[in-house]
């Protein structure tokens, strides 16, 4: 490649530059407006021509957001979903990859198609026979059910991913630690979890970015405002009419705030988990 | 328990959790979900009463039921064909650039991340026919007298949230393709530039076969979640205006909870898995060949 970049003519570049620029709006600029029109007062909101840059930056939607709004507690039941979901998830898939990726087993084949398989299912086939049952069962607006779900959804694809990691730390690891005494479980905990943290960071990182994004299930299951997590909330406000845009955008900016800040600091992570190990550092 | 019978019984026991946690919430909901399919259960007739392939019947044969299957494929197959050449394309550009790659891979993933009702406000407040920043360009640069109707008028609507799911979508593809151009042919690359051969002919003899694996399991990847994607038409138009976004999902939800039908909705539920299973079981069956082939298991 080294040669053939030097040759290039200067259409080339100002093409690539171009391009570039073009997909660097089309991809950055809905976000940017989003941004500012949480920064606008109502009227400049629907001023002709808009301003690009708000003539006045004003925080009224933000403090209305937080004040008038259910917003404080949708956001803090999303944080509730995101982190129980994570504890679930983190037990039982990291027992799972530890049982797959250490001893033989009947049944680890079957296990294995299984967690294939369950990446096939349409989540509408949740929705009735759970209403039904967790309506039966008195669960509806329950956070551990809920939470339950989620963990469900988030365990195969999250133990197939940390079986990849485990599978890639030597066993003479192991053996080292059982001569000191570890048992299996011991090593689990303090030789395999600790070796593979990328792999716990990047796993963690894609259930609380599904659970925070998930909307088909947290509606149906939470049907009051003291359980709604954030994005059934805001689903619920921009479907009615009469739409208040300057305190939706800046619910919007709110939302998706979070995934923001853990994409600035835990980009490889991220991408590490979104990739299912694909790409690794 | 005496040592042998434990140890035997050990890897089973980490097995547990994870078994018993899939069985509840994911293998007896489905199961459940296909004997509702065979009951008639409505919000009036809550007496379940077994009415065999009646719900399919009924759902299959109704006049709403091919315009959503035409709507639900229109949606996933020019859905995800879009996500793959403006990502992948996106993708081999970012990866002959010097400068600037690292920002391009950066800014490219914010779209995949944003939350997908989050992305449905940003478009419709940008789409809005009255005060959106879109219809204000297009009139700036005169490409239209009027405003257009992005999201209320049935003929465009759809086509509107496909490009929505495209810029929203199309970075997985990017995320991929990057990851599989990490450890190209590149001897190969350089050997058939020697020899003068053309980026065209590079990309297609030498660049594509190599690509070929992730191509196919990001397509299936994509095709499931397209095709199950409910978000991000639910907090646009639900479904509307005259069911003219009304997809396989979107249809089963309202089926259960507007129509109150839970019988055919749980057959409709049923359709989508097979409809997915169509699509994707070869293709499993590959993979769980190569894991038997390779070792893993």
């Amino acid at each position: 490649m080294g040669i053939a970049e030097k040759k290039r003519p200067p259409l080339f570049i100002a093409a690539t530059i171009i391009i570039t620029s073009v997909s660097a709006i089309i991809i950055l600029f809905p976000l940017y407006w989003v941004l500012i029109t949480s920064l606008k007062g109502e009227s400049e909101i629907f001023a002709l021509p808009p301003s690009f840059i708000p003539n006045v930056v004003t925080n009224i939607n933000y403090i209305f957001a937080f004040t008038e709004t259910k917003i404080p507690i949708y956001f803090l039941n999303s944080v509730s979903y995101a982190l129980g979901t994570l504890v679930v998830v983190l037990f039982c898939a990291s027992t799972s990859a530890y049982s797959m990726s250490r001893f033989k087993f009947k049944g680890k084949a079957a296990y294995l198609l299984t967690i294939l398989l369950t990446q096939l299912m349409p989540m509408t086939t949740l929705i009735v026979p759970l209403y039904v049952s967790f309506g039966t069962l008195g669960l509806m607006n329950n956070r551990f059910a809920l939470i339950a779900v989620y963990a469900a959804i988030q365990t195969p694809i999250a133990t197939w991913l940390l079986l990849g990691y485990f599978n890639s730390i030597p066993a003479e690891i192991d053996e080292a630690a059982r001569i000191d005494g570890c048992t299996n479980l011991g090593i689990l905990w303090r030789v395999v979890l600790p070796l593979s943290k990328p792999g716990l960071m990047a796993v963690s990182l894609s259930v609380i970015i599904s659970v925070w994004q998930e909307l088909m299930l947290a509606m149906t299951f939470t049907s009051i405002d003291e359980l709604r997590p954030l994005m059934a909330g805001v689903s619920a406000a921009i479907t009615r009419a009469g739409i208040k845009w300057g305190q939706m955008n800046a619910t919007a900016i709110i939302a998706c705030a979070p995934i923001i800040v853990i994409y600035i600091f835990l980009q490889r992570n991220l991408v590490e988990g979104l990739t299912g190990g694909a790409v690794k550092g | 328990m005496n040592k042998p019978a434990l140890r035997r019984a050990e890897p089973y026991l980490y097995m547990l959790p994870s078994c018993v946690l899939m069985l509840v919430m994911l293998g007896y909901p489905i199961g459940y979900n296909i004997v509702i399919s065979f009951f008639n259960w409505t919000l009036k007739n809550q007496e379940k009463v077994f009415s065999g392939f009646a719900n399919y019947i009924d759902v299959l044969t109704d006049d709403k039921f091919l315009p959503i299957l035409q709507n639900t494929l229109t949606w996933t197959i020019a859905g995800v064909l879009a996500q793959m050449l403006v990502g992948a394309g996106a993708a081999l550009f970012v990866d002959s650039m010097g400068r600037g790659k690292k920002f391009m891979r950066t800014i490219m993933l914010v779209p995949w991340l944003i939350p997908g009702v989050v992305t449905a406000l940003t478009w419709k407040w940008m789409l809005l026919a009255d005060f959106g920043i879109i219809n204000y360009f297009i009139q700036l640069i005169g490409l239209s007298e009027k405003n257009v109707l992005f999201m209320s008028e049935p003929k465009i609507a759809l086509w509107t949230l496909i490009f929505v799911n495209v810029w929203k979508a199309a970075p997985f593809w990017f995320l991929m393709i990057t990851a599989g151009l990490q450890n190209k042919p590149v001897d190969q690359i350089e050997s058939a530039k020697l020899d003068g051969a053309r980026y065209p002919s590079i990309l297609r003899h030498v660049i594509l076969p190599h690509l070929s694996p992730v191509i196919t399991s990001t397509g299936i990847l994509t095709t499931i979640w397209t095709l199950n994607y409910f978000d991000l038409i639910w907090a646009t138009t639900k479904g509307g205006p005259m069911d003219s976004t009304t997809t396989l999902p979107i249809y089963t939800y309202r089926m259960a909870f507007e129509f109150n039908n839970f019988g055919a909705s749980a057959a409709l539920a049923v359709i989508s898995l097979i409809l997915v299973s169509l699509v994707c079981i070869p293709y499993l069956k590959k993979m769980f060949g190569d894991l038997k082939s390779g070792g893993v298991l």
